[in-house]
């Protein structure tokens, strides 16, 4: 990170907490105009001050600043020197979105994007001040930052500090960070702790000495110390130090229970110093520490939990479907030796290997369970999207969430948002009426929109339901008529639902307009298209007067997909089982020539051949390479060796297509890990899996391999004529 | 796979090349190749020893060896003489030296030897069966040829080097 | 004033040519060594000011040296200059008790600065 203090590591805790803390925001703040209960407020207020604390501890000013005019405001409220409106929570909400947007600026490590001086404007007038809230933030934004790094200090140090300070030893902290840009940036720290070593007595310091010596920290250090120099003598002792972004020291012999846990400190009444910065205390006298303790939400219980970073759950899945192929390879070690053994080591043997493979089934099952997240990460954002629709829309709609609870897979929670957003967009633009057009029609002046998840058969099912007008289906049909996509006739023959199926078609529903939620508006056809790339579905069923459903199914992960192995000379790789519809040996007699592509005949029908080898033909040697096989082998399986082949029969939507492979493996589950260069640039992969034998499976992208099949022109799309 | 370090050193030799002799660099097809080398006028050779070990060769023609000595010294260098060479073995020093770091980043811990000059055409050098990556960099003095013949010490898995893109 | 002496070590011939040239035409005077066994003699003999000093050489590294002249000179004020840029170098080198670390390739800027706070 340039930009910002922070490792990448630490980046992965910071916008965990940070986007947690947004989304309670988000409902918080739709519940504060509702009602605006005192718990309410002290939670966002809670929120808004430690994404402050957060703020300044990586150096986005322009955040912290805004999240301290947000705070101020919020103060007043708490005071009740104010009370929310309307127009406060618009601004309220302005500030969140400003907040995520400077999340987006820590997350791509670029400067801040946006100027929110008019909005820092906003808040001051509401709170009918005068004063320029940048100013007074500017002065106090230091302590600021270094209160969020202050250690503690336990009892057998307060004892130390205690006897240092009789004697007249200062108690000093000092906060630095290390410029992340230089060379070894934590060697410099080390420098930093090794210099204070020789100046001063070390109380406690955060990295220790010794993690330091590790190459350990984050890339800031913080140290109580005990000396007798004073602040400025020890400050300018530590400024020769090279390639340290910034540091302070601050002299807290006056003030040694700062240095208290937090637990201790709350309720404790602390001297108020005015504004001036060398008491490093901010009017809060909270000390937060963003980066280390888990936000207090009184929705969750305590829980005995540890936090982890995703990466790491990814490393234990794929360790994990190692051990699971490994397992099979296992069995099958097992069934050919089998003859080998006596009774009695065939017994032990068997006995061993099924023990180990209920453990490994388990070991599999809980770091799957592990990486599960409740799909609550995504409904909550959808209270705030609908408030800022209707607005826009001039509509009136209820949200009703359930199934929060529902848990999937984090890899389908970072694909699925897009796709409910975009059915409730459209629910609420083109199926819930008007207000005027409701009473009309005799129904509740309020929309509904409901918003359900459930699991079911391995798959996360979830329903975007509105009580509106329904679909059209004349007009849909009318509208496929005029695109050229069916007949007249055939639309004559079409049943309701068929004909409001057509929605999906490319061109029916694209949205026109450009909206500030979701960006440009998409249709229809790609939200079906994204689900279905996701081996998921998307139905819609309406009731003409009494509104429309859509149905979203995405399997519970999309870390691990059931695949057919398959060789093709001596390359190893795995094709979709959903896709996979025969098998069969390949007869070189069958195989004609159409159009000077490879076709076989098959139950009267003709099905388009493509050999992977061929396919894959320019990037067979980087493959090679990266599966560390020898190009001979793959040669050979390209060529000759017709008599041996099979045919693995796909099919993708309506085309189906089949491939030449030199003989099937089997069906196996997988763990996709993604690749890396060279490659990942090899068009018609989607990633590749590790063997049991250690060799490499390359995973199929079928959709790509269609087209690539179709663009070489070695194949075009052909429907496979139904007998 | 000598392939995967090839990013390491594009982004070295960029930095290297723009800090010290102020050249801009643009890089020509990736070849593979397992032959004999004949190498240009002057080839500074290092080996890497550690995590991932082998050789790396810089090889060039004189005129571009004295253009980027000049430069580096602020002063025309009109004969390869011994400051020249110690000149032109530093800059692959360098470019390696930084090549080290990034690869440090990545879990990859290395050293490197002090370098070795083959100056003058005509000789045959051979990574024997080890498979060279050969990147051609053109800058406005002349192009430079970087070999790059590494392994990975065998103990270790996939190569994790993806993320120095250039 | 007196002019400050500064003792280049660096096995590179070149180095050396070069970061005299920038501290000579600064007003400090140089000393130089080809390596590490001879970088203890000449700090012994000669009494710099302050000492830059490449890791990677013939003879006796860079590291062993600086631990040599410590040892010698518990106050002795050391940059070390190098290609090698490795956290873990970087903190053997700065435990070793170098006051500073250059990474090659430089700006002259670089080691005039870091200079000048050596000799603060």
């Amino acid at each position: 990170m340039n930009h910002y203090d922070l490792t990448s590591d630490e980046a992965e805790v910071f916008f965990e907490e940070a986007n947690e803390l947004l989304e309670s925001l988000d409902r918080d703040l739709v519940g504060l105009e509702k009602s605006g209960d005192d718990a309410t407020l002290h939670r966002i207020f809670r929120a808004i001050h430690t994404l402050k604390g957060a703020a300044g501890s990586v150096g986005h000013d322009s955040m912290a600043l805004l999240a301290h005019a947000a705070e101020s405001l919020l103060e007043k409220v708490r005071n009740h020197e104010s009370s929310v409106s309307t127009q406060m929570a618009n601004v309220l909400f302005q500030v969140v979105e400003n907040l995520r947007i400077f999340l987006d600026d820590v997350l791509a490590d670029r400067p801040a994007q946006v100027d929110v001086a008019a909005l820092i404007e906003d808040v001051s007038a509401l709170m009918g001040m005068a004063q320029n809230v940048a100013s007074d933030v500017a002065s106090d934004s230091p302590p600021d930052q270094m209160l969020s790094h202050l250690p503690t200090v336990d009892d057998s140090g307060f004892v130390v500090i205690e006897d240092g300070l009789k004697s007249g030893l200062n108690l000093l902290v000092v906060y630095a960070e290390a410029d992340m840009t230089g060379i070894a940036p934590l060697a410099r720290l080390l420098q930093m702790y090794m210099h204070l070593e020789q100046v001063a007595q070390i109380i406690v310091s955060s990295p220790t000495g010794d993690a330091l010596e590790q190459g350990q920290g984050a890339g800031n250090l913080a140290a109580v110390v005990m000396t007798d120099m004073v602040r400025s003598e020890l400050e300018a002792e530590l400024s020769n130090i090279f390639e340290i972004a910034a540091f302070q020291v601050a002299d807290l012999s006056s003030a040694p229970q700062l240095l208290r846990p937090q637990e201790e400190k709350s309720g404790e009444v602390l001297p108020v110093a005015g504004e001036t910065t060398e008491t490093l205390l901010d009017d809060e006298q909270i000390v937060e520490r963003p980066m280390e303790a888990a936000p207090q939400r009184e929705t969750s219980p305590a829980l005995r939990t540890v936090r982890t970073s995703v990466e790491r759950l990814d490393n234990l899945m794929n360790l994990a479907g190692e051990l699971v192929t490994n397992r099979n390879r296992l069995f099958n070690i097992y069934e050919e030796l089998s003859h080998l053994l006596d009774e009695e080591q065939r017994t032990s043997l068997n006995d061993t290997i099924t023990h180990m493979s209920s453990v490994t089934d388990q070991i599999h099952d809980e770091i799957f369970k592990a990486r599960m997240q409740p799909i609550e990460f995504i409904f909550n954002k959808f209270p705030r999207f609908v408030r800022q629709i209707c607005q826009e829309m001039g509509k009136d709609v209820a949200l009703v969430v359930t199934g929060q609870e529902t848990e999937v897979d984090r890899s389908v929670i970072e694909q699925i948002g897009d796709p409910i957003l975009h059915l409730v967009r459209n629910g609420i633009d083109h199926g819930i009426e008007t207000v005027a057009e409701r009473l009309a029609a005799g129904k509740a002046a309020q929309g509904q929109l409901s918003l359900n998840a459930r699991s079911e058969e391995g798959n996360i099912v979830v329903s975007i339901a509105d009580d509106g007008r329904g679909v059209d289906a004349e007009k849909v049909k009318n509208k496929a008529v005029a695109l050229g996509l069916i007949t007249q006739e055939e639309s004559m023959q079409l049943s309701y639902h068929e004909a409001i199926d057509l929605i999906f078609a490319p061109g029916l529903s694209t949205a026109t307009e450009i909206s500030g939620i979701s960006g440009r508006g998409v249709g229809m056809d790609v939200v079906r298209n994204n689900v279905q790339r996701l081996s998921g579905s998307v139905v819609v069923h309406s009731v003409p007067g009494q509104g429309t459903s859509f149905e979203l199914r995405l399997p519970l992960t999309l870390a691990i997909i059931p695949t057919l192995l398959v060789e093709v000379g001596s390359q190893v790789f795995a094709l979709p089982l959903p896709n996979v519809t025969e098998i069969f040996k390949l007869d070189p007699a069958t195989i004609q020539y159409v159009r000077g592509r490879e076709t076989a005949y098959i139950r009267g029908g003709v099905l388009p051949l493509v050999r992977l080898a061929h396919l894959f033909e320019e990037d067979m040697a980087a493959l090679d390479d990266f599966t560390e096989r020898s190009k001979k082998g793959a040669e050979k399986g390209a060529g000759g060796d017709e008599a041996g082949a099979y045919v693995v029969s796909l099919s993708y939507r309506d085309v189906q297509m089949g491939v030449i492979v030199s003989r099937p493996l089997g069906k196996q589950d997988v763990v996709i890990k993604a690749l890396g260069y060279p490659i990942n640039k090899v068009q018609g992969l989607t990633g590749a899996t590790l063997l049991g034998d250690g060799r490499i499976g390359l995973i199929i992208d079928i959709s790509a391999l269609i087209s690539m099949a179709t663009e070489a022109n070695a194949i075009q799309s052909h429907r496979l004529a139904k007998a | 796979m000598s392939v995967n370090f090839l990013n390491p050193f594009l982004n070295a030799a960029k930095s290297v090349l723009a800090a010290e002799v102020g050249a801009q660099v643009n890089r020509g097809a990736v070849t593979l190749e397992t032959n004999c080398l004949t190498p240009q006028d002057v080839t500074v050779l290092l080996s890497v020893v550690g995590d991932i070990h082998g050789v790396v060769l810089y090889s060039m023609d004189i005129g571009m060896a004295l253009a980027m000595v000049s430069q580096m010294l602020g002063q025309e260098q009109e004969e390869f003489d011994d400051l020249a060479q110690s000149g032109i073995a530093e800059l692959g020093n360098v470019i390696t030296g930084v090549v080290t770091t990034y690869l440090a980043e990545a879990g990859y811990h290395c050293s490197i030897s002090v370098p070795t000059l083959v100056i003058g055409r005509g000789t045959l050098l051979s990574t024997l069966d080890f498979k060279r990556v050969v990147v051609p960099l053109s800058t406005e003095m002349g192009r430079m040829f970087i070999h790059i013949a590494l392994r990975e010490d065998s103990s270790r898995g996939l190569a994790r080097l993806t993320r120095h893109s250039m | 004033m007196m002019q400050q002496k500064i003792l280049i070590v660096d096995d590179a011939k070149f180095m050396r040519v070069r970061c005299a040239r920038i501290l000579v035409e600064r007003g400090y005077s140089v000393v130089e060594a080809e390596n590490g066994i001879q970088a203890i003699e000449k700090y012994q003999n000669e009494a710099p000011d302050a000492v830059l000093m490449d890791i990677s050489m013939p003879e006796m590294d860079g590291l062993n040296a600086l631990r040599a002249i410590r040892e010698l000179d518990p106050a002795a004020r050391v940059a070390m200059l190098t290609a090698m840029g490795q956290q873990n170098v970087v903190i053997e080198a700065i435990k070793a008790g170098a006051r500073d670390f250059i990474v090659k390739p430089f700006e002259p800027d670089r080691i005039l600065k870091s200079l000048s706070k050596l000799l603060m």
